[in-house]
């Protein structure tokens, strides 16, 4: 049933990585390390990875990922989310192994001729940049929530996999756990609404943690059977709801059978993974902290829940 | 994370690896910050030094590969041979877990200090400490030890520590100045030796 759970990846060529590997993941998984050690980019190449099925999802998850990256710039005109072969371009190579598949992308360009090449397990397609046609987005069941949370359209997609799911009335108890004001949400005319005091309110008028964490919920009913990749888990996220929202992360993923990777900086979001975890008597964790070794490369060091819970008992540094 | 570890059995051995760093800082500016620079991993017992597949040796091969923790120190007792012909002893407990090190491929970062009494070479930390005590108080202990008709090794375990405090409440339960500490001495030298700075 968890077949496609990623255990283990090697980043062979991917932004700061090479010859990089990982292992020891279960179905929820947090990432920490200092800043600029390559957590992001670490989450990007595991979702460029467990999307690349085939040509088309991979293409566009590299695609995404740098539009991620380049929303402000976009915003400010330095960059046209039209021209998606640009976007593509901005990353030369991409290679992984994992116990899933084996994936590469690059762009070769000789003698002034550009040609995409992709390699999907043994598959290998070359394809002249000039007949490349790109392939819209698919709604997919492997999604990255980035440090705010989705826009409306991504919370729309998520939230008809909770209609479908029949659990609108679990998501008004979420929410209302959350902040005890809000009565209910619903999604009207396109627009993504909480319920305050009887009347309807466009989600802008709330903070950021509540859309994160609106995001996070409905992303793990929508990525069933897949995965759900969260940046900056406790962004906007109070630490006295940390618990809670790991309980549901935990309790949800398991139902919905997504495997969660998410990125931490703080303390208290992983003592509460910890502490939650073990409530639940939960092994199916890891935490993975990403470090750079005298030569400077970077190295994962991956904690079983068993290992998590000794050091957290004897107050080990982990961050 | 924290360069360095001290993987030790129990609150005693943590107690006399606390106090001889604050004598070294005291008497030698070693100028440690043992808070900020050391993870203490408690073992529990001596037979959970020789199971390589412990928590806290996954857990610090981990750290070890990654360059996270530079240098670990063991520390544990010696025990004695007729209670145990395999790990009993200063000997058989070096060679021992020397051999758990090995395996796990540690042993490049690993110093090891058996405590026990230098002489005979088996025994504990208390027993480690009756020699280094002056001797007109060692044979006050001894001679009570004699005259109670308690089993000498199990009192010393027990209650080496209360005894002490309660007949020599203004002496320190160490006395660090002894030679049958230069060894172990030696060792917190090298040990915060590059990691004063990072």
């Amino acid at each position: 049933m968890n077949n496609h759970f990623l255990t283990e990846i090697e980043i062979k060529q991917f932004k700061c990585f090479s010859n990089f590997k990982a292992e020891g993941f279960k179905r929820v998984n947090l990432i920490g390390g200092k800043n600029n050690v390559g957590k992001t980019a670490f989450m990007e190449a595991c979702y460029v990875h467990t999307r690349a099925e085939n040509i088309s999802l991979m293409t566009t998850a590299l695609i995404g990922i740098k539009i991620d990256r380049e929303v402000l710039n976009i915003f400010y005109g330095h960059y046209d989310a039209n021209n998606q072969q640009q976007m593509l371009d901005a990353t030369r190579t991409f290679s992984s192994i994992s116990n899933i598949r084996q994936c590469s992308y690059s762009v070769i360009e000789v003698d002034a001729t550009k040609t995409y090449q992709f390699i999907i397990d043994a598959n290998e397609v070359n394809i002249s940049a000039r007949d490349f046609v790109l392939p819209p987005e698919h709604p997919s069941h492997i999604k990255i929530i980035d440090n705010f949370g989705w826009s409306d359209g991504g919370i729309n997609w998520a939230y008809e996999a909770v209609q479908k799911h029949d659990k609108e009335k679990e998501l008004n108890q979420f929410v209302h756990e959350f902040d005890n004001n809000i009565e209910g949400f619903k999604v009207i005319g396109h627009k993504p609404q909480f319920k305050v005091n009887g009347e309807y309110r466009d989600i802008t008028e709330f903070g950021d943690g509540l859309k994160h964490y609106i995001s996070i919920i409905c992303g793990l009913y929508a990525c069933e059977n897949g995965y759900l990749f969260i940046d900056e888990i406790g962004n906007g996220i109070h630490y006295t709801q940390h618990d809670r929202l790991w309980e549901l992360i935990l309790t949800l993923s398991k139902k919905t059978n997504c495997q969660v990777f998410a990125i931490t900086h703080s303390k208290e979001m992983l003592e509460s993974f910890a502490r939650v975890a073990k409530k639940l008597d939960e092994q199916d964790i890891s935490y993975t902290t990403l470090v750079k070794n005298k030569q400077q490369e970077i190295k994962a060091i991956t904690q079983d829940s068993e290992m998590l819970f000794y050091s957290m008992s004897q107050g080990h540094e982990v961050r | 994370m924290k360069p360095i570890a001290i993987v030790h059995e129990d609150t005693g051995h943590k107690n006399l690896i606390l106090a001889l760093i604050e004598h070294l800082n005291n008497l030698e500016n070693l100028n440690v910050d043992a808070q900020a620079l050391v993870d203490f991993y408690p073992m529990g017992t001596k037979s959970n030094f020789f199971k390589s597949d412990r928590v806290e040796y996954k857990t610090l091969k981990g750290r070890i590969n990654s360059d996270q923790i530079k240098k670990v120190l063991f520390i544990l007792d010696a025990d004695f041979k007729k209670d145990n012909a395999i790990y009993g002893g200063f000997s058989n407990t070096q060679t021992q877990l020397q051999q758990v090190l090995d395996k796990l491929a540690i042993e490049g970062v690993c110093e090891i200090f058996v405590l026990c009494n230098p002489n005979s070479e088996e025994g504990h930390l208390e027993s480690l400490l009756l020699e280094t005590f002056p001797e007109g108080k060692r044979k006050c202990i001894e001679c009570f030890v004699q005259c109670s008709k308690i089993k000498p090794q199990s009192f010393y375990k027990t209650i080496l520590y209360n005894l002490h405090k309660t007949a020599y409440p203004t002496e320190s339960y160490y006395n660090f100045e002894h030679p049958h500490f230069d060894e172990l001495k030696q060792k917190l030298r090298n040990l915060f030796m590059d990691c004063h700075n990072d």
